[in-house]
């Protein structure tokens, strides 16, 4: 059912802005369609925390696509983090660590609503909850490991999922 | 519209009602239509609002994550409706993000500017709709449909309304068929009745009355016009009548009234001729002063007399002006004085300056007219020039003292005559008094009284048996009482005629004086009651009227006493009385005898006395002649008494006059004596 997307050569760096740019982009519209339940947040009144785990050069990105914006009446706090524990208290985790490091973070968030976004459609297999995927014609697609939003509690919508190239589920 | 007003009424009222119905179905069509038009767009762009809704929400998704495939498949969705012509998606920078077009238009274009909102083209309604995401603004849709569906139902309701047009139309021009009678009848009757009356001039048709609205009313003002028409031809047809009528009267009237007016003019053109004739016969002056416009008219006269153009004495200035600067100031405050002092006359003499500047001596008189509350109007009068008359006048005054004294020494005989007269006159009394004491002395009892004597002379030796014994003595005392009584009434009778004929002997000498003083031309004045003079009178008389049964009548009015003549005023008196027995004396016819003397003032401040007696009377003829010399009526008259009487009367300042009505009615003598206010002497 998964269908392979050929790897990239160098898709960790992030060299090409273009891409990271929609990435940040996609990062944001992500949180519009997908509900995360109340017990998401340490405070009732709490941000919306975005954890960037082990890249660095999206973070520019993300801050200028979320800047003045609000999720679910939220701020916006992203989060550059080094260890699996820091960026586990955040509600999304853009992953680019690894696969200790992984382990970890899938111990620590394992069965709360934490979105974890990753670039692979391995690292969906492995708990993840969306992977971007990268086409030929420099278009950035995503699929959805609707097991893993399931377990977490959280909610994805239709449209989202219409979208997505691919959506894992079962076991 | 000229066509229209010439229809008939039925006609009108037909086509009003179809333009009525008409008009007001295409109004309340054309609202509908507005009203469906409105509504219906509304719809359209609701519905059309709906459909981006739906679209938006359901490629935001596609916009977020780039994704045009799926937002192309959303689009096709519009494929259901198949009045969307075209459907497109813009990304948030405005580029083309995902389109649609329909079937029937594959290659309609897109537009070029994006306005947000919806606008309607002239076969098209645009739709820009913005796509939201969770408040941020994902893209732009846009939509545009055609508007045949409303076009097909307004075609539709076009169609609807031109059917209920036509049928609405129909049914009210059958409406107005069956209902235009109503009102057309009355008005077609009315029509009818109106143009027969002009016909025929029949004023007596009137039209029937169907109903009480405007058109009854109109009906019944038509049948009293007719009424009223009706009426007055009768009235004209009477009024015709009686006209000629009256007019042949008045052209009686006024014929009557020309020639009338002809007459009275003819009258008057020969007064003014007689006015201008004697106005030129005599040499007076005529004037005529206007009052109230204050100008003067004068006859030609005045240039004749005095050489003065008429022209030129149109203000009373110009006669005032003229009179002497002595006289002036008195006649012309004389004159006001009459004018503003409610007289009447006034005359004045004076002297007035010719146009060659000589004086005339003028005599000026004249008559104020005024009205009935007595304000002067004019007056009128006449200047006469009396210089040849002052003249003649004084003439005639030194040969009058000439002829007086020559009369009063060619007038002895005369003079002696009224002497002897007079004297005579009282002779006669003197004669009558002297024979009554005559007779009266004769007549007493002396004889009886002798007789008494000798019977006591016989019974002398016993005169006291003679007294109470002898029965003739007893009654002798009685007797002689009696007689003595008479004899006293004797006595007084005889010494009243013999004190009568001591007036008259009196008088004789009076009249003997007077006529010395006459030549002497000198009265005596005595202030003594006219009444006592009067009476006087009639005591002369009392026995000769006492004789011929003449009862007396006397009326004395109070009269101022003043100095008189009185001896010549009691011989014009006796005479008067005389004259007034002598006629009685000659009236034998006349049962009761009156002669009636009275004293009165007369109003010019005078005393009357009057001596009337319902005698023969004078005839009329003899009237004027009665006081000339030597006329009388009487046998033993000489015809002096009444001439001398009225001389004498002249002599006192009076005068003496008589009244008649004929022989049979008496005769009215009256002496009027002026009140001479102080003795001369």
């Amino acid at each position: 059912m998964m269908a392979t997307v050929p790897a990239r050569a160098a898709p960790n760096d992030g060299s090409a802005p273009k891409e990271t740019a929609v990435m940040a982009a996609f990062l944001y519209n992500f949180t519009k369609f997908i509900d995360w339940p109340a017990a998401a947040y340490g405070q009732p009144d709490g941000p919306f925390t975005i954890a960037i785990l082990g890249a660095t050069t999206l973070s520019a990105e993300l801050e200028q696509a979320v800047r003045g914006r609000k999720v679910g009446g939220r701020e916006v706090v992203i989060r550059l983090c080094r260890t699996a524990a820091e960026a586990a208290i955040a509600q999304m985790v853009f992953v680019m660590a690894d696969d200790a490091t992984l382990r970890e973070l899938l111990q620590r968030v394992d069965g709360r609503p934490v979105v974890l976004v990753g670039e692979s459609e391995r690292f969906l297999r492995q708990g993840g909850t969306i992977a971007f995927l990268f086409e030929a014609d420099n278009k950035v697609r995503f699929a959805i490991n609707m097991t893993a939003a399931d377990r977490a509690g959280l909610r994805i919508s239709a449209q989202l999922q219409k979208l997505a190239k691919s959506i894992l589920r079962g076991n | 519209m000229r066509a229209f007003s010439h229809l008939p009424v039925r006609q009108r009222f037909t086509v009003i009602t179809m333009i009525a119905s008409g008009v007001a179905l295409l109004l309340a069509g054309a609202a509908f239509t507005t009203y469906e038009v409105i509504v219906f767009r509304d719809t359209l762009v609701k519905q059309l609002g709906r459909t981006a809704l739906i679209l938006g929400e359901n490629s935001s998704a596609a916009l977020s994550f780039r994704d045009p495939v799926s937002a192309t498949q959303t689009l096709r969705s519009l494929a259901n409706d198949p009045h969307i012509v075209v459907g497109a998606i813009y990304d948030e920078r405005g580029a083309v993000f995902a389109t649609y077009r329909s079937a029937a238009a594959p290659a309609a274009a897109l537009p070029t500017t994006l306005a947000v909102g919806h606008r309607f083209g002239s076969a098209s309604l645009e739709l820009f709709q913005v796509i939201m995401l969770e408040g941020d603004r994902a893209g732009t849709l846009y939509l545009r449909s055609d508007l045949a569906e409303m076009e097909a139902r307004l075609l539709r309701y076009v169609l609807i309304a031109v059917a209920v047009l036509i049928l609405s139309s129909l049914v009210a021009w059958l409406l107005a068929r069956r209902l235009h009678p109503m009102i057309t009848r009355p008005i077609s009757h009315l029509s009818a009745v109106a143009g027969q009356v002009a016909l025929d001039r029949n004023y007596s048709v009137r039209a029937v009355k169907e109903a009480d609205d405007e058109i009854g009313r109109l009906i019944d003002g038509f049948n009293e016009m007719l009424a009223q028409i009706q009426a007055r031809d009768g009235e004209l047809a009477a009024a015709r009548q009686t006209l000629e009528l009256r007019v042949a009267q008045r052209t009686g009237e006024l014929s009557a009234e020309v020639a009338e007016r002809r007459r009275s003019e003819a009258a008057l053109l020969e007064s003014n001729r007689r006015f201008e004739l004697v106005a030129r016969a005599t040499s007076e002056v005529i004037w005529d002063w206007d009052l109230r416009q204050g100008t003067l008219w004068w006859n030609e006269n005045l240039k004749l007399g005095f050489g003065y153009e008429t022209a030129a004495f149109t203000t009373p200035e110009s006669w005032s002006n003229r009179i002497h600067p002595d006289d002036a100031r008195a006649v012309i405050s004389g004159i006001h004085a009459v004018i503003n002092g409610g007289g009447r006359l006034w005359s004045a003499e004076y002297r007035f300056r010719r146009a060659d500047g000589t004086y005339a001596d003028v005599f000026d008189r004249g008559y104020v007219q005024r009205d009935e509350n007595g304000s002067p109007l004019r007056m009128i009068g006449t200047l006469q020039d009396v210089t040849q008359r002052r003249v003649a006048q004084a003439e005639l005054e030194r040969t009058h003292r000439e002829l007086v004294d020559a009369s009063r020494r060619a007038g002895q005989a005369e003079v002696a005559t009224s002497v002897l007269h007079n004297v005579g006159n009282v002779l006669n009394s003197v004669i009558v008094s002297s024979t009554l004491a005559h007779e009266r002395v004769c007549a007493m009892r002396l004889r009886q009284f002798s007789r008494a004597v000798a019977l006591l002379e016989e019974n002398q030796a016993r005169l006291g048996a003679f007294f109470t014994e002898d029965p003739k003595g007893r009654v002798l005392p009685g007797y002689l009482r009696d007689l003595s009584v008479q004899l006293e009434g004797d006595r007084t009778r005889v010494l009243e005629e013999i004190d009568g004929l001591r007036r008259h002997i009196e008088h004789i000498k009076e009249i003997v004086t007077r006529q010395q003083d006459f030549a002497r031309g000198v009265g005596v004045l005595e202030t003594t009651p006219l009444a006592g003079i009067v009476d006087d009178v009639i005591a002369f008389n009392a026995d000769s009227l006492a004789r011929h049964t003449i009862e007396v009548v006397k009326r004395y009015e109070q009269v101022p006493l003043f100095p008189v003549d009185k001896h010549r005023v009691m011989q014009i008196l006796v005479n008067l009385v005389r004259n007034a027995k002598e006629a009685l004396k000659a009236a034998p016819a006349v049962a009761h005898r009156r002669l009636e003397l009275d004293l009165a003032r007369t109003p010019t401040g005078g005393v009357r006395v009057r001596v009337a007696d319902n005698g023969v009377g004078i005839a009329p003829e003899n009237l004027t002649r009665i006081f000339q010399h030597g006329f009388t009526t009487r046998h033993d008259g000489h015809g002096f008494g009444l001439h001398s009487g009225a001389l004498a009367a002249r002599q006192l300042g009076g005068q003496l006059s008589v009244q008649s009505d004929g022989p049979g009615r008496g005769a009215v003598f009256v002496l009027e004596i002026p009140v001479q206010k102080a003795p001369s002497c």
